[in-house]
C-alpha cells in the first residue's frame, strides 16, 4: 500500500495521459520481456534490468521495483521525530543501519558463522530458519532450513513464510536477497566474518540487536583470553626458529591457502611459516614442484579430500617421499568445519594446529584448565 | 618433407626447452653436467622435480596433445565438418560427469597408475560415446548426422546433471571447476605408461584407417564405391578417436582448442592425405600443449593456471595469425600434391 502511494505522489508531475500509459503499457511490456528472457533461459538479472530500462524510457518507474526503497524501517532523518525513537540501532559491516523497536524474536540466519554465533550468545532460541550448512550447535540442526545459503537455491518464500523480523545476509553474495527484504520492510544485516576481529564486531552487534549484550561481551572475552593464550604458547618462537607448514585444502587438483584467507590469518597467528606467504589468491591452486622445493617441516590439512590422506598416499606423489614433513612423519589433519568456518569454534582449530606443529608447548599447558 | 622435419625438430626442441621452465628455476647447463660428469652439479631437489614432477609432465603434455590431434582428425573427417572436435560427441561432458560425480562423493581408486578423477573421466566419456554409438546405430536414420545429433543431445543433458551437481554442493564448486579446466600437474611416472599405451592404441587404430579415411572424405556414395564399408568404417574412427580422446581426458581433464586446431595446422603443412596428417597433427597437438603446459606453471608461479584456459589464449592469436597468411588451402579434401 505505500508503495502505491508514493508511487502516486512520485508520478502526479506526468500528465494524465502519459500517466495512464505508462500504468496500462508497462506491465504488459515487463510481462512480455519476463516471459521472452524467462524462455530463452537468459539471466534474471538481466530480465531485471531490460524490466527496469523499459520503464525509465516510458518516463515512469515501473510497479513493485526502485519506489519503496526507502521504506518503513529506515525512516528518513527528518521523519525520524515523529515515530518514537528506535530502542536499538545497530550498524552493520556494510554500513548499513538498522533500527529496531524492541529485540528480534524471530531470527533467520543465512550464514553458517553466524547461526553459531548466536547459539553462542544464547540467542539460539530466537533462530527460526537456517540454511543447510548450519550443522553446530546440535540445536541449529533443528531449525527449519530455507535453502543451502547460495542466493540462487535460497527460498525467498520460505523466509517470508517464517516471519522474520530479523534476517541475517552474507554481505557479499546476497544483496539481491537484502534488497527484497528491504521492499517488504524486514529488518536484514549484512554478516560474514573473515577475521578474528571481524568475528568479535559482529559478536557485539548480534549481542546488541538481540538484547544479549552481557553475553555477546563474555563470549568476546572468553575468545580473546583463549586466543592470548594460545598466542602466548608460542610467543617464544623467533622467525628463524619457526615451523614451515604446507596447508593443503585439497589434493587434487592441488590446492592450499594463502595469506589472504582465513586459514593464512590462523597460520601466522599461530606462528607457523607458510610457505606459500607468497600468493594473492586466498585459496590457489600450486604447482607440485615448489612444495617439494620449499620442503615444509609440516603438512596440515582438513578432513576432507579427494583420496583418503595418509602418509603414504602423500609419499607414493612424484617427489614427495624426501619432504620433510613426510620423511619425520608431520602429517596433522584438522576438522574441516571448524577450521573451514569463522565463528566461535575457530580458536578449537587454531589450537588444533599450534597442537601439531609445536607439540612441545602443550606439555606446558597441560596444568591449566 | 622439409617443412615436416622442421615440425617435428620445433617440437623436440620446446620439449627440451619446457624442461628447464617453471617455478623452480633449473639451469641447463647444471642438468648437462650432473648427466655427463658430475652428479652433484643439480642438488637433490632439483634433480626431483625434474626427473619426478618435469619429465613426466613434459611427457604427458606430448602423448595428451597428441591424443587431442588425432582425435580431432578423425572426428573431423567422420563428420566432414571442420569444426569438430574431439569433444563433439560428447566425451567431454561424459568425462565432466565422472570427476563431478566421484568428487561429490568421495571416491576412492587407482587403477594402473591412474588416479581417482581420471578413471572417473575416463570411464564418462567412454561411457557416454558408447551410448551415443548405441543411439546412433538404434536411429533409423542412418549416417553421421544422427551421431552428431544424439552426441549434443546428450551432452546438453549430461551438462546440465554437472550443473546440478554443483549446486547442490557449492562448497566442491572450486574443486570441480578446477579439475573441468585441465590440468597436467597430478601426472608421475605410472601414469605416462598407463596413457601411453591408450594414446598409442588409438594411433594405431587411427593411422592404419588412414586409405579409407581419404576416400571416406569424397562422400558416402563415392568411397562405398571404393570399397568402403561404411557403418565399420565409422564405428572403428569412433573407437580410436574415442581411445584417444579418453587418453587425453584421463590424463590432463578436458582441454580445449588443440584438438579443433592442430589438425587444420597440421592440413597446411602436408595437406589432407590421412597417413601424413595423423602424425603430423599428434605433432602439432603436442607443440601447443607443451608451451601452453610451460606458460600454465610459470607465469603466476607459485601458483598454477588451468592448462585449458592457456591453450586457447595463446593459440586463438597464433591460428588466426596463421589463417591470415597462410599460403595453402586448409580444405578437408583439400587441392594438396
Amino acid at each position: 500500500m505505500r508503495s502505491e502511494a508514493n508511487m502516486s505522489r512520485n508520478v502526479k508531475v506526468l500528465r494524465p495521459t502519459s500517466f495512464v500509459y505508462c500504468r496500462a503499457i508497462v506491465p504488459i511490456v515487463a510481462a512480455t520481456i519476463e516471459t521472452i528472457v524467462r524462455h530463452s533461459s537468459l539471466n534474471l538479472n538481466l530480465c531485471n534490468a531490460l524490466v527496469l530500462l523499459v520503464g525509465l524510457f516510458l518516463g515512469c518507474t515501473p510497479v513493485g521495483t526502485d519506489v519503496s526503497k526507502r521504506s518503513s524501517n529506515e525512516p528518513l532523518e527528518d521523519g525520524v521525530s515523529e515515530a518514537a525513537q528506535p530502542k536499538i540501532t545497530v550498524v552493520d559491516r556494510l554500513g548499513h543501519a538498522v533500527n529496531f523497536q524492541r529485540a528480534p524474536r524471530r531470527v533467520v540466519s543465512l550464514v553458517p558463522s553466524a547461526t553459531e554465533l548466536l547459539f553462542a550468545i544464547g540467542a539460539g532460541s530466537t533462530v527460526v530458519g537456517a540454511t543447510k550448512h548450519c550443522n553446530y550447535p546440535a540445536e541449529a540442526m533443528q531449525v527449519p532450513r530455507v535453502g543451502s545459503g547460495l542466493v540462487e537455491s535460497t527460498s525467498r518464500e520460505a523466509i517470508l513464510a517464517l516471519k522474520p523480523d530479523l534476517v541475517l545476509c552474507k554481505w557479499d553474495t546476497h544483496e539481491p536477497l537484502m534488497r527484497l527484504f528491504e521492499q517488504v520492510g524486514i529488518p536484514a544485516l549484512n554478516l560474514g566474518a573473515e577475521t578474528l576481529d571481524e568475528l568479535f564486531t559482529e559478536a557485539t552487534l548480534l549481542g546488541r540487536a538481540t538484547g544479549q549484550e552481557q553475553a555477546a561481551d563474555s563470549l568476546i572475552k572468553e575468545m580473546t583470553d583463549r586466543r592470548d593464550q594460545l598466542v602466548e604458547r608460542v610467543a617464544d618462537f623467533t622467525a628463524d626458529q619457526q615451523r614451515s607448514v604446507f596447508y593443503e585444502v585439497w589434493d587434487d587438483p592441488l590446492m592450499t591457502a594463502g595469506p589472504k584467507s582465513f586459514i593464512g590469518e590462523l597460520l601466522k597467528m599461530g606462528r607457523m611459516k607458510n610457505i606459500f606467504e607468497d600468493t594473492d589468491v586466498p585459496y590457489p591452486r600450486i604447482s607440485s614442484e615448489v612444495v617439494v622445493a620449499r620442503n615444509p617441516d609440516v603438512i596440515l590439512t582438513p578432513t576432507s579430500h579427494m583420496k583418503q590422506v595418509d602418509l603414504a598416499t602423500l609419499a607414493s606423489r612424484p617427489g614427495w617421499a624426501n619432504i620433510r614433513a613426510i620423511t619425520h612423519k608431520q602429517l596433522y589433519t584438522i576438522n574441516g568445519d571448524e577450521v573451514s568456518r569463522c565463528g566461535p569454534r575457530l580458536l578449537n582449530a587454531l589450537e588444533q594446529m599450534i597442537d601439531a606443529v609445536y607439540p612441545e608447548t602443550k606439555l606446558k599447558e597441560t596444568h591449566q584448565p | 618433407m622439409q617443412r615436416v622435419v622442421i615440425a617435428w625438430g620445433i617440437l623436440a626442441v620446446a620439449s627440451l626447452v619446457s624442461l628447464f621452465v617453471g617455478p623452480i628455476a633449473i639451469s641447463p647447463w647444471d642438468t648437462a653436467e650432473s648427466l655427463f660428469g658430475d652428479a652433484s652439479a643439480l642438488s637433490s631437489t632439483e634433480q626431483t622435480i625434474l626427473f619426478e614432477l618435469r619429465l613426466p609432465r613434459m611427457l604427458t603434455a606430448i602423448l595428451v596433445g597428441g591424443s587431442l590431434g588425432i582425435a580431432g582428425v578423425g572426428f573431423q573427417a567422420l563428420f566432414r565438418n571442420p569444426l569438430a572436435d574431439p569433444y563433439i560427441i560428447g566425451a567431454s561432458s561424459g568425462a565432466a560427469l565422472g570427476v563431478t560425480v566421484a568428487i561429490v562423493f568421495g571416491w576412492q581408486a587407482a587403477l594402473l597408475g591412474l588416479q581417482t578423477s581420471a578413471i572417473a573421466a575416463l570411464a564418462g566419456s567412454l561411457l557416454l560415446v558408447v551410448v551415443v554409438m548405441l543411439i546412433g546405430s538404434l536411429s533409423r536414420r542412418s549416417g553421421s548426422l544422427s551421431l552428431l545429433l544424439a552426441g549434443v543431445a546428450l551432452s546438453s543433458m549430461i551438462n546440465s546433471a554437472v550443473s546440478l551437481l554443483m549446486f547442490w554442493n557449492e562448497d566442491k564448486v572450486t574443486v570441480i571447476f578446477a579439475w573441468l579446466m585441465g590440468s597436467l600437474a597430478s601426472n608421475d611416472w605410472q601414469s605416462v605408461t598407463s596413457t601411453a599405451i591408450i594414446a598409442l592404441v588409438g594411433l594405431g587404430l587411427l593411422w592404419s584407417l588412414s586409405r579409407p579415411l581419404d576416400a571416406y572424405l569424397l562422400g558416402d556414395v563415392a568411397s562405398q564405391s571404393l570399397g568402403v564399408h561404411l557403418a565399420w568404417l565409422r564405428g572403428l574412427v569412433i573407437a580410436g578417436a574415442s581411445i584417444a580422446t579418453g587418453a587425453a581426458v584421463s590424463s590432463a581433464g578436458i582441454i580445449g582448442f588443440v584438438g579443433l586446431i592442430a589438425p587444420h595446422m597440421a592440413r597446411w603443412i602436408v595437406g589432407p592425405k590421412h597417413v601424413w596428417l595423423i602424425p603430423m597433427s599428434a605433432c602439432y597437438g603436442a607443440f601447443i600443449l607443451i608451451v601452453a603446459d610451460s606458460i600454465a606453471r610459470t607465469i603466476v608461479a607459485p601458483t598454477e593456471l588451468p592448462v585449458g584456459s592457456v591453450t586457447a589464449m595463446l593459440g586463438c592469436p597464433f591460428f588466426v595469425g596463421l589463417l591470415l597468411f597462410r599460403s595453402r588451402s586448409g580444405s578437408l579434401v583439400g587441392d594438396a600434391s
